[in-house]
């Protein structure tokens, strides 16, 4: 099932680009797309126009960026710890970003500009991250790591707990709850323009790094006589990852399961190369997020569906048929 | 005289076109279909129509309504949107950005604060003294409460899983004004908290004021009353059913609750 890089990129490219499209054309009311563009192309100002460029465009671009950091993320890490159980949330930047963000929803949610909540999730990610670095120091390893990164992860769910604890009002309770399950709704531009600059800077360090990580495959030793500093790698992309994943999950709340299940999805795909797995996991994870957040506005409910419910619940069921078939390969 | 006032305060009316109000929030339907006409009325949201959380829910139910989200707002094209404390901050911020015009309903802690919601909505769909007639009415309903402080009863808000109001909440006005005092500020809950098993059989309530989201399904409180624990202190608490689209969110509602609930102390003094 082995296809060449170019034609899988060119592949999840284009379902990527459907996908943005099918995003931008689909809402509660149908929007009249000819009028709308006509009118954003004229320069008028629109209801149409509006809806298109200020409430659906960004949630696309958001849905687009944000899903890309996830598989991308989650592949740099499988890859690294070269277990296919890591995720991107290992490094505790994401329960970092999300911990911060709670906090300014409980403490000023009516007092600050709209914007504080991304940056203080940013913010998040990286303390979190820089608490990693001070608790396994420079040479750690792996494993160290690691429980670094679940202790971060456990102290910051403990922290939104007793946010949640000590909330005011019922109302209160719901709107950290709801915020911390994932969603796309209603971004705006601005929240887009924020979220851009640390996704790209995380994205650029891992460019590069597919090499390094396919050397890694052969063991750490073999990596190290074939040039490749696995000290310098591991912090490479955790800091990536701390800054992708934290402009992420800033700007949409935890969405689960995607940087678990794209990786997996497409390894067989790149011949299990894991360099070759960034690049379509990237595209891959943006692909299941638009198609998730399409489905959250076609699924009818009650109280509007949030996407991070909805990766959750169809990832958990394909990530065990995942775990059947690969158990039926090996045997 | 006042014929000729309202007559021409409709000519004034006429000219100013009417402002166009969308709700996204339960507690700003309920004010919005009690002060604004008809016709001001573009769209309120979900909630409103649930039999449950809205006083007003047949009312509501000739109105279209909303999921929160900006687009459906946008689309409507209204004069004021009016949002809730805790609406979606990123609803709010899109809102606010593509132009419209927000108006935000807090949540009301306080008899005064139910008083103030009213006058601001009226303020902002047009009808300030539509507003300040209802509460110089409401005000009224206040004063013509029986005072007498012979017996002040003991009661407390049992809500599922024990949490209950203390003063500073609206339902904690309401058990004052009606003439109990509550198990709750005892226990020192100054708004909103839990009130556990040993404080209610320390202070001996003689009521538990219910209001269940889910009417028809087993009452908590009458669980809570039914606990041996309960039961072997020898309390039986009166059970005080008050449905929760009257508790949910503040309004001239909320004075029928002090009355209903006055009417019920009264009852227990009698008994």
């Amino acid at each position: 099932m082995t296809l060449s890089q170019g034609k899988l990129c060119t592949i999840l490219s284009v379902i990527a680009l459907l996908l943005f499209v099918v995003s931008v054309s689909i809402g509660r009311d149908s929007l009249p797309l000819f009028a709308a563009l006509k009118d954003t192309l004229a320069g008028t100002d629109s209801v149409y126009s509006v809806i298109l460029t200020q409430i659906r465009l960004p949630r696309a671009l958001i849905a687009l960026v944000a899903g890309a950091t996830l598989g991308l993320c989650g592949a740099a890490m499988q890859g690294l710890l070269r277990n296919p159980l890591a995720s991107p949330g290992l490094v505790g930047s994401a329960s970092g970003a999300a911990f911060f963000a709670v906090l300014v929803l409980y403490f000023g949610s009516n007092i600050v500009p709209p914007y504080v909540l991304p940056l203080a999730g940013m913010f998040g990610a990286l303390l979190a991250t820089a608490l990693v670095y001070a608790l396994a120091g420079r040479d750690a390893s792996v494993t160290t790591l690691i429980l670094a990164g679940v202790a971060i992860n456990a102290l910051a769910t403990a922290g939104m707990s007793l946010l949640l604890n000590l909330a005011p009002s019922p109302f209160a309770v719901r709107e950290l709850v709801l915020w911390t399950l994932g969603d796309i709704t209603d971004r705006s531009m601005s929240d887009f323009w924020l979220m851009l600059p640390t996704s790209l800077i995380g994205w650029a360090m891992l460019v590069g790094v597919g090499g390094k990580l396919d050397s890694l495959t052969l063991g750490e030793r073999t990596a190290q006589s074939m040039g490749v500093n696995p000290v310098h790698l591991r912090w490479r992309v955790f800091i990536a990852v701390s800054l992708a994943v934290g402009a992420a999950v800033a700007t949409v709340g935890m969405i689960g399961f995607i940087g678990l299940v794209v990786p997996h999805l497409l390894r067989p795909y790149v011949a299990h190369e894991p360099g070759r797995l960034l690049a379509a996991s990237a595209l891959g994870g943006a692909c299941v997020l638009l198609a998730a957040d399409i489905g959250v506005r076609l699924i009818p409910t009650d109280s509007p569906l949030k996407v991070g419910v909805l990766t959750a619940l169809v990832g958990a069921p394909f990530f065990l048929h995942l775990i059947v078939r690969s158990r039926r390969e090996y045997l | 005289m006042s014929l000729l006032f309202i007559l021409s305060a409709r000519n004034v009316a006429a000219e100013t076109p009417p402002i166009k109000v969308a709700s996204i929030n339960l507690c700003a339907d309920q004010l919005v279909l009690l002060l604004a006409d008809k016709e001001q009325i573009r769209s309120l949201s979900t909630l409103s129509h649930d039999e449950a959380g809205s006083f007003y829910f047949e009312k509501a139910r000739s109105f279209p309504t909303n999921d929160g989200h900006a687009e459906e707002i946008l689309t409507l094209q209204p004069d004021v949107v009016i949002v809730g404390q805790y609406s979606n901050k990123h609803t709010v911020a899109l809102l606010k950005e593509v132009g419209l015009t927000l108006q935000t309903l807090p949540i009301a802690n306080s008899i005064e604060a139910v008083l103030d919601n009213i006058l601001n909505v009226a303020k902002w769909v047009g009808h300030r003294q539509r507003g300040e007639a209802l509460i110089a009415t409401l005000r009224n309903r206040l004063l013509a409460l029986e005072s007498s402080q012979e017996s002040r009863p003991l009661a407390a808000v049992y809500d599922p899983n024990g949490y209950t109001s203390g003063g500073q909440s609206v339902r904690g006005q309401i058990m004052e004004y009606a003439g109990w005092r509550n198990a709750a500020s005892l226990a020192g809950i100054e708004s909103y908290g839990k009130l556990t098993l040993e404080a209610i059989i320390k202070l001996q309530p003689d009521a538990l004021i219910e209001s269940p989201y889910s009417p028809g399904t087993y009452s908590r409180a009458q669980a809570m009353s039914q606990h041996p624990a309960l039961l072997a202190a020898g309390l039986d608490p009166q059970i005080i059913h008050i449905p929760s689209r009257m508790t949910v969110c503040g309004g001239p509602w909320t004075f029928d609750v002090i009355e209903l609930l006055q009417a019920e102390r009264l009852k227990l003094a009698s008994e």
